[in-house]
């Protein structure tokens, strides 16, 4: 049989491309975890005494690095815009899908069109909003602009029409309401769709940058996102303390990335059926 | 709540028929209420009074003044804005190919039939993608410091001797970037294309196995034009991210080296909310808002073609 070097070369470009990815993650993990005086730029090192915990003790007992707080933070923001998108989502999605009410199409182009709004073109107005409603520095504030999310609303949308209609007719006559069928019928139904849009939605929250970045001063709310940041510019030189800082607050979403990776992956590639 | 249960004793339809639409009528609005309030609080008013804003000279304490399109006058003389514009042009021009040719690659390494390893693969290259701009740009700073980084560290290892002053050095701040964000992001794309992958018949291949065809002819031949759909959506998603770069250019290089690295939503930042020119800052932001308009409804078109 003939030399497959197809399979080689392609196998050798997978691990070679690996390698590279993981690189600086395993350094960054190499700098938290040996002494300062360590030369971590050479790989060889790594993988020998000694090792320290002094660097994440550091970052832990330093008063301007709230790594627990920011986690409780990013939790709770990511944690309830999952439970908001999702309510609002599933609500008008089942109302688009299976009510028929006036003016239903022209909400739903109206809907359709925020696709094409980014965020970053209404943060001044948006800023002056929450200003303006003394809502700045609360958790309110860095959720509610990301809840109504149009996508979620179009990719349920989808779900739903895919569901018989015999089904609804045949509950309509056994006297369902329709809040009945939505909760009943129609969302155990799309639980799959619903739990991969909400890991999306999730991940999205814990990472979200820019709208918190613009409008959080308050250190009690800040996130991971912000918070780090901020840490950082104190210690441009350090790279022991800011890369323990990156390896403590990276830890909790690359756990739930690696538990979670099939629904992650599904949710991802449903976004692109939107298109 | 009593309301839906005395409804449900309305089962001849053809005597409670208008009983029945309004019913319909207002249960529908109800379902959409909440997601059109958040929608038009948050997304659409927000739009609409940046547009107004953008016709004002307004410091957001003092008065508001209107001022025409002055604000629009203003931006078309200043230098920043054309820079920063065209930076992030550039970024879009430079970046796009990269990332959809390397999301392609990862994705046809993973979907390779023999490969080995083929979650973990996956896994790792997604891996990146979970991350917060705030942690990658962490990483990357470390990274690419001269004398302390790991980059240069490797390249000495390998004999490429100069100290390289990567986020410096204004030639190589941009390829930095790209680099950055291509190890970020391109997972992301990736995804994409290997949910596409999945849905091109094996039948194709195995006809063309027969045929006598090489893996690189079924890749060109079969892969690349059955993807046709998911080009066109990964290469519009890149487009529109890259014009909206910000966060991770921000935090690794503040802008520098003398601002070679400002980006637009960065220019829209500093105008808006650090010289507090909110009318100025407004009328850029519109200008963001109608390039990607623009690129979305180009999108639209050329998806409509690949609709099956």
């Amino acid at each position: 049989m003939k030399f497959n070097y197809v399979k080689y070369l392609i196998n050798t470009i997978g691990i070679i491309i690996c390698v590279a990815w993981l690189i600086p993650l395993l350094w960054m993990l190499a700098v938290t975890f040996k002494p300062d005086n360590c030369n971590t730029t050479n790989i060889l090192n790594w993988f020998t005494p000694p090792f320290t915990l002094d660097n994440i003790k550091n970052v832990i007992g330093h008063p301007q690095a709230n790594v627990g707080l920011w986690i409780f933070n990013s939790t709770i923001v990511a944690v309830l815009s999952t439970f908001g998108v999702l309510i609002l989502c599933t609500l008008a999605a089942f109302a688009f899908s299976k009510i028929n009410f006036v003016g239903k199409n022209f909400w739903f182009v109206l809907i359709m069109a925020g696709l094409m709004i980014p965020r970053e073109a209404t943060l001044i107005p948006l800023y002056i909003l929450f200003k303006d409603m003394n809502l700045l520095n609360t958790y309110f504030s860095i959720i509610a602009p990301s809840l109504a999310a149009p996508f979620g609303v179009i990719i349920l949308k989808q779900f739903f029409d895919g569901l018989s209609e015999s089904l609804f007719e045949a509950a309509k006559l056994d006297g369902c309401s329709w809040l009945q069928m939505m909760y009943y019928i129609a969302v155990p139904l799309v639980k799959p769709a619903l739990s991969s849009l909400g890991i999306f939605v999730f991940l999205a929250g814990w990472n979200e940058f820019l709208w918190p970045f613009i409008s959080v001063t308050d250190p009690n709310i800040v996130t991971i996102p912000i918070g780090l940041p901020v840490f950082r510019s104190q210690y441009l030189t350090g790279q022991g303390l800011t890369m323990a800082a990156s390896a403590l607050l990276a830890s909790p979403i690359i756990i739930v990335f690696v538990c979670l990776q099939k629904y992650i992956v599904k949710g991802i590639a449903m976004t692109g059926v939107k298109g | 709540m009593s309301g839906f249960k005395s409804g449900t004793a309305g089962v001849e339809h053809s005597l409670v028929k208008n009983h029945f639409k309004l019913k319909d009528n207002l249960f529908g609005y109800l379902l959409l209420l909440p997601f059109l309030l958040f929608y038009m609080l948050f997304t659409f008013y927000p739009l609409v009074q940046g547009f107004i804003v953008s016709f004002f000279k307004w410091s957001i304490t003092g008065p508001k003044v209107f001022v025409g399109i002055s604000n629009y006058q203003e931006l078309i003389s200043d230098n920043f804005f054309w820079e920063s514009l065209w930076h992030t042009l550039g970024y879009v021009l430079l970046s796009t190919p990269i990332f959809v040719l390397g999301a392609f690659i990862l994705a046809i390494i993973i979907d390779y039939k023999q490969i080995i390893g083929k979650t973990f693969l996956r896994t790792v290259f997604f891996l990146p993608n979970v991350l917060t701009v705030s942690i990658v740009a962490v990483i990357w700073l470390n990274m690419l410091q001269p004398y302390t980084g790991l980059t240069n560290a490797l390249l000495h290892s390998i004999g490429i001797r100069p100290e390289i002053y990567w986020l410096s050095d204004k030639n190589l701040v941009w390829p930095s970037i790209i680099w950055v964000t291509f190890w970020w992001n391109t997972g992301y794309y990736m995804i994409l294309y290997l949910a596409g992958l999945q849905e091109i018949s094996e039948e194709l291949y195995e006809a063309a196995e027969l045929d006598g065809a090489s893996w690189l002819q079924t890749i060109f031949h079969i892969t690349i034009p059955s993807l046709a759909r998911v080009h066109v959506l990964v290469l519009f998603l890149q487009v529109v991210a890259s014009f909206k770069i910000f966060g991770q250019v921000f935090l690794i290089t503040e802008g520098g080296p003398g601002g070679a690295s400002r980006t637009f939503i960065q220019y829209i930042y500093e105008v808006g909310f650090q010289r507090f020119f909110v009318g100025k800052a407004s009328a850029a932001a519109f200008v963001l808002f109608g390039i990607i308009i623009i690129v979305s409804i180009l999108q639209l078109k050329i998806m409509d073609r690949y609709k099956d």
